[in-house]
């Protein structure tokens, strides 16, 4: 169970989050909407410390992720909306030197299964910097099939991605809700939050807030299905 | 405060013009020393107190201690200008020529350029939690050169050791009380600029902080 | 883990050779600036000569400092680093080292240029010298990768790091020059032992500053 309690960020004197508060139980899909610049890519990067916080308190199983050690973090994967590979390098190799960050030991063939599975060519072994958005963007989902995560925190993910990419991810999301993994969703888009997500959040104003009615969405659905 | 620091700042700049002998080598260019130490020992008090701050906000990340860290560490600047400046006007008659490479006055020049560094960073960094904490690495790490530059200075120049070393023990008492009540109105000068300059970061801040307080 | 940072470091560095090609092309251009400049006898030569090479080192390092966090912000890829679950002191050491590589390799390249255009005599312990630069390297690199992690998302940070760490490593400047001179002239070890001493004091103080604190200037 992941455990943010009263975060608050400034950047400069300018507040982004104030004492937000959030609760993701083992098994749940979280999503978090908010216009552009809410800092809701903030909270999450706060929560795998690449960004640091004023005050407040990430606790995931108990353990303090912010003061503790680096194993707090071996249980989540952060995938963000910039790409987060090493330009240079091949799709391979970045992750399998993702894999090995996290202590992991890979074959070839593994790293090629994921590569194909999001749609990415396996034999392609120029420089990710040649790479298109899309791209990208499907590499960045390969993270989160290679690596063993419990809780994935996913920013933006539908971006740059074409119809057939948005339909795998939405498959790979499904599928992790199934296997009962925990999910914390990031975008700016409410209706694909709300198809994916098990409980809606949304920051405003550096303050979390619970979107009601988005069961009441997801029963009307329903029974407009079954009428 | 201020009045007791001028009255005090006119005692001894009596008593050094008046009351303390006057060195038969160095005539008057040697009461230069009633300034030029207190300003050394002040600058040097001064860079300690930014390292306590900056290891104190690392630990409690309390705006406060930023605050005094920045404050000291201008101060600290400040006092060694003053020892840069007062040096030479010293050298100048003494030994001939007004700079030479002499340990203490090359370490008090090394110190100066690394803040330097430290205030441009202040300068070029955003506002904020960032800045201060990367102020406060800076501040760290170049305290801890201190030693090491004092000791590579001194024996890399071995032919400028000329810096004068007044055993204050032995000397005698007009000159012994005024020096220390100089450095006394260093001190409590140090530590009235200290507290102001604390209180005008601490008011900025909150008014900073009054823009978004919406 | 630092095996795999490093590797990842060394990697990168290899695919694109940015970092050893302009050290070494910089670090030549310099050494000819210097022989164009500057033609006294041989013996002056041989008193400037430790001066200028440790200069031409600080200049060189600069750039390999300055890249090795810079091109940790292409993509965010320091961000996959820092999710990751590594301890950032192992990060600093990672760095740390590889910086510590580049310099070696690139004063490889320039040592024979420098004692070939400034037609300086080898000195005779070799191994000596090589020992002695490889702590003085190791120095830059402990202090210039603090630092360069230091500054990596502030403004004008390609002049911010020479900025910092050019007052900040004169003493290891010093000891390393005279360190030199003295291995030049063929001394006794006993003769320049404080240098060495102070060298090996500048690693170990400023590798231990940056292993405790590098933690606190990474995240953003």
């Amino acid at each position: 169970m992941l455990f943010i309690q009263n975060v608050s960020k400034q950047f400069g004197y300018r507040p982004i989050l104030r004492k937000v508060s959030l609760q993701i139980r083992d098994g749940e899909s979280v999503g978090m909407a908010g216009s552009n610049g809410s800092g809701k890519s903030t909270l999450l990067r706060i929560v795998v410390r690449v960004v640091s916080c004023d005050e407040g308190s990430v606790s995931w199983n108990g353990d303090s992720i912010l003061n503790g050690g680096a194993d707090q973090r071996r249980s989540l994967l952060y995938i963000g909306h910039e790409p987060g590979f090493y330009p240079p390098l091949s799709a391979q190799e970045n992750l399998v030197l993702l894999t090995r960050l996290y202590g992991l030991d890979v074959t070839q063939a593994d790293v090629e299964y994921n590569l194909t599975e999001v749609g990415l060519d396996p034999g392609r072994s120029g420089p990710i910097r040649q790479f298109s958005r899309g791209m990208l963007q499907r590499l960045s989902l390969a993270k989160a099939l290679i690596i063993p995560w419990e809780l994935l925190l996913l920013d933006e993910p539908t971006t740059g991605l074409d119809s057939e990419g948005k339909s795998t991810l939405s498959k790979l999301i499904n599928s992790w809700r199934a296997e009962g993994r925990s999910l914390l969703l990031v975008s700016h888009d409410e209706d694909w939050l709300t198809s994916n997500c098990d409980r809606m959040v949304e920051l405003s104003g550096g303050r979390l807030q619970t979107i009601e009615g988005n069961e009441a969405r997801s029963k009307s659905n329903g029974f407009a299905a079954e009428a | 405060m201020v009045g007791a620091i001028a009255v005090l700042w006119i005692t001894v700049l009596y008593l050094v013009l008046s009351v303390t002998r006057i060195d038969p080598e160095q005539q008057m260019a040697q009461k230069i020393f009633y300034y030029h130490v207190p300003s050394a020992w002040t600058a040097g008090v001064a860079y300690l107190l930014v390292m306590i701050a900056a290891v104190l906000y690392l630990m409690k990340k309390d705006e406060k201690f930023d605050h005094l860290g920045l404050a000291a560490a201008e101060l600290g600047t400040l006092f060694c200008a003053l020892v840069l400046i007062t040096g030479p006007i010293w050298a100048k008659p003494i030994w001939g020529a007004p700079w030479s490479w002499e340990p203490r006055l090359t370490t008090v020049l090394i110190m100066f350029l690394i803040y330097i560094g430290y205030f441009m960073v202040r300068n070029f960094g955003d506002e904020g939690e960032r800045t201060r904490r990367i102020s406060s690495v800076i501040g760290i790490a170049a305290f801890f050169n201190v030693p090491i530059i004092y000791v590579s200075v001194k024996f890399w120049a071995a032919d400028a050791q000329l810096h004068p070393q007044p055993a204050m023990g032995q000397q005698s008492p007009d000159v012994f009380w005024t020096f220390m009540l100089s450095l006394l109105v260093f001190t409590l000068l140090f530590v009235h600029m200290l507290r102001y300059r604390v209180h005008i970061l601490k008011l900025r801040s909150k008014v900073l902080k009054m823009r978004y307080d919406v | 883990m630092l095996a795999v940072l490093l590797r990842k470091d060394l990697l990168i560095e290899f695919r694109s050779r940015e970092i050893l090609i302009s050290m070494v092309t910089f670090g030549a251009a310099v050494t000819l600036l210097y022989a164009f400049a500057f033609r006294p006898s041989p013996q002056s030569m041989q008193t400037f000569a430790p001066g200028l090479m440790w200069m031409i080192f600080l200049f060189v390092s600069v750039l390999a400092l300055h890249r090795s966090h810079s091109l940790e912000k292409e993509f965010d890829a320091f961000s996959m680093i820092l999710s990751a679950p590594i301890e950032r002191s192992i990060l600093f050491v990672s760095k740390c080292l590889s910086g510590f590589i580049f310099l070696v390799v690139a004063q490889v390249i320039l040592l024979p240029l420098f004692f070939l255009f400034l037609q300086l005599p080898l000195p005779s312990n070799l191994g000596q010298m090589m020992a002695v630069f490889l702590l003085v390297d190791l120095g830059i690199s402990a202090a210039g990768s603090l630092l360069s992690g230091t500054v990596m998302r502030v403004r004008v940070n390609e002049m911010l790091l020479p900025l910092l760490l050019f007052p900040m490593v004169t003493p290891l400047l010093i000891s390393a020059v005279k360190s030199t001179a003295a291995m030049m002239e063929n001394q006794p070890f006993s003769q320049w032992q404080l240098w060495f001493q102070l060298i090996v004091t500048f690693v170990v103080v400023y590798s231990l500053v940056g292993y405790l604190i590098y933690d606190y200037v990474s995240e953003e």
